[in-house]
């Protein structure tokens, strides 16, 4: 059990090659160059972080490896591989196509991060202390339908552990990736999973994860999206588990073209905090993106969506949009909403739509007067508010557990009487 | 009129349904504890799958537009749906479902 210090430091460096080695001691420099978050932060607006750095160690080895759960179960039905990462080490690859290589981080030469070690402490901390990790990529041309599934969990408590993932769709190829994370119920730890992911020249690439967290784990996810010229990126987010689960997301469309598509949905609960970043930046002409995110909150569960279109100079012709639609269920629930824009370029289409309520009265008046209950009417409308979202998530396979899931929620927390 | 055998009992997930064929019947099971319910699985309202549709204690909700079906007779109980939905007579045997569909 060692803590992020010099000690632990030095050992990893150890068995680096030397442009690893000094990666890590700059990473560890800017790792102690920066504090734990507060709070006061505009990044970190809302979110508190109530764990004890100093106090948590990295993980020895993985540890025992969880029984699968009905996300992963009914994603591993069609995959055509399987990377099975825990506790930051990759313990299980299996793959069913010659066009997908894995590659664990000690076989390349250089590390892709999704956020730069200034961007906060635990980016830093990823790059010092990330020691293993899959660069999963894609044959150009390679057309794989099936997804490729990485199991990720955290499973070592009092631990902070260091997930990274790599996905590269070569030029022309057509893959799909889903991600899991996981952790056993009950489980104090924190993991700060990296994950870039990169379509090349007219690549097509899609994406989901799901943070499934138990909700004693803090999960903070760097994750940034880079699309070639022409290519496509389809990302789809499903916020369930974590006490505080976060995801920082950068798209970078690039290449003229290029667009992407943004689908995420979320559910809070007990004192959650669901926490998302956004940056969409177009820098390529006539480049596309649409960010559409859902969720609702109940209980004392907080989410938090800020999202940046950010259009440079050069990217003429594009068209940025971004939704985001939050339902606060019970009283002292809270969704806080910001979308911004930052328009270089005069020949682009922006726009941005955000709201915050309670489940409309209009509309359970009208169908409690067709003879419905009110309990009825608040389900059917709640089933409502989310299949327009599920539906538009990238993978069709996981879009019935999740809906499963999302409204079992809701049905629990109408039994139980917490809806105000 | 026999029993025919259709599925194990433990396929069907508990709180929703599993949507079988037989015939011309389309056929919506259901398990509550250890005992299985077999209703048409067409709602009398509109076309909705009513193996789609949440289970709460003894009804089933449609998924579309929120009628109710309780499970035993197929007795609507709530609006918009005003006809019964078929009752299929269903047994547990061994871990296997076994159904009998009458005349109806």
């Amino acid at each position: 059990m060692t803590a992020l210090d010099h000690t632990a430091v030095e050992t990893i460096q150890k068995d680096q090659p030397d442009w690893r080695a000094s990666q890590i001691a700059e990473a560890f420099a800017a790792f102690q160059a920066q504090e734990v978050p507060t709070g006061a932060e505009e990044e970190w607006r809302y979110v508190e972080l109530d764990f004890d750095l100093d106090a948590l160690t990295l993980a020895a080895d993985g540890g025992a490896p969880m029984a699968p759960g009905p996300f992963l179960e009914t994603a591993l039905g069609g995959a055509v591989g399987k990377i099975q990462i825990i506790d930051g080490r990759v313990v299980d690859v299996a793959l069913d196509s010659a066009d997908v290589s894995v590659k664990r981080l000690a076989e390349v030469d250089r590390i892709e991060l999704a956020a730069p070690v200034d961007r906060d402490k635990f980016a830093a901390a990823h790059l010092a202390f990330a020691t293993d990790g899959a660069v999963v990529s894609v044959r150009p041309g390679a057309v794989v339908q099936a997804p490729i599934v990485v199991d990720i969990q955290a499973t070592q408590p009092g631990t902070i552990t260091f997930p990274h993932l790599e996905f590269q769709v070569g030029t022309n190829a057509e893959a799909a990736l889903i991600v899991v994370y996981r952790s056993p119920d009950g489980l104090e730890a924190v993991a700060v999973p990296d994950v870039v992911l990169t379509a090349e020249d007219g690549a097509q690439l899609r994406f989901m994860s799901v943070q499934g967290w138990a909700e004693t784990t803090t999960g903070l996810v760097h994750q940034r999206l880079h699309l070639g010229r022409d290519a496509t990126g389809r990302i789809g987010e499903v916020g369930l588990g974590g006490k505080v689960a976060r995801l920082d997301l950068w798209v970078d469309l690039e290449g003229a073209g290029s667009s992407a598509e943004v689908v995420g949905v979320y559910f809070g609960e007990d004192n959650q905090t669901l926490d998302y970043r956004m940056t969409i930046n177009h820098i390529g002409r006539n480049t596309t993106s649409d960010v559409f995110m859902k969720g609702a909150v109940e209980d004392y569960a907080q989410s938090v969506f800020t999202g940046l279109l950010r259009i440079e100079k050069d990217a003429v012709r594009s068209s940025a949009f971004e939704t985001n639609r939050n339902l606060v269920l019970s009283e002292h629930a809270k969704a806080h909403s910001v979308p911004n824009l930052e328009i270089l370029c005069n020949d682009v289409m922006c726009g941005h739509g955000s709201s915050v309520g309670p489940l409309e009265d209009e509309y359970l008046y009208y169908l409690q007067s067709r003879g419905i209950s009110r309990a009825r009417a608040e389900r059917m409308l709640v089933r409502g508010f989310f299949s327009e979202v599920i539906e538009r998530l990238p993978i069709d396979s996981l879009a019935e557990p999740i809906e499963d899931a999302v409204f079992r929620r809701f049905t629990q927390a109408q039994e139980e009487g917490r809806l105000s | 009129m026999s029993w025919i055998q259709v599925v194990e009992a433990k396929r069907i997930p508990q709180g929703r349904g599993l949507r079988v064929e037989i015939g011309e019947h389309r056929i919506a099971l259901f398990r509550i504890g250890g005992d299985v319910y077999a209703i048409g699985d067409r709602c009398s309202h509109a076309e909705a799958s009513l193996a789609e549709g949440d289970v709460f204690g003894f009804e089933v909700e449609c998924p579309r537009h929120g009628s109710a079906f309780d499970l035993r007779t197929g007795e609507p109980q709530a609006l918009p749906a005003t006809q019964r939905v078929p009752v299929y007579d269903a047994k547990v045997e061994d871990g296997l479902v076994f159904l009998r569909i009458g005349e109806e």
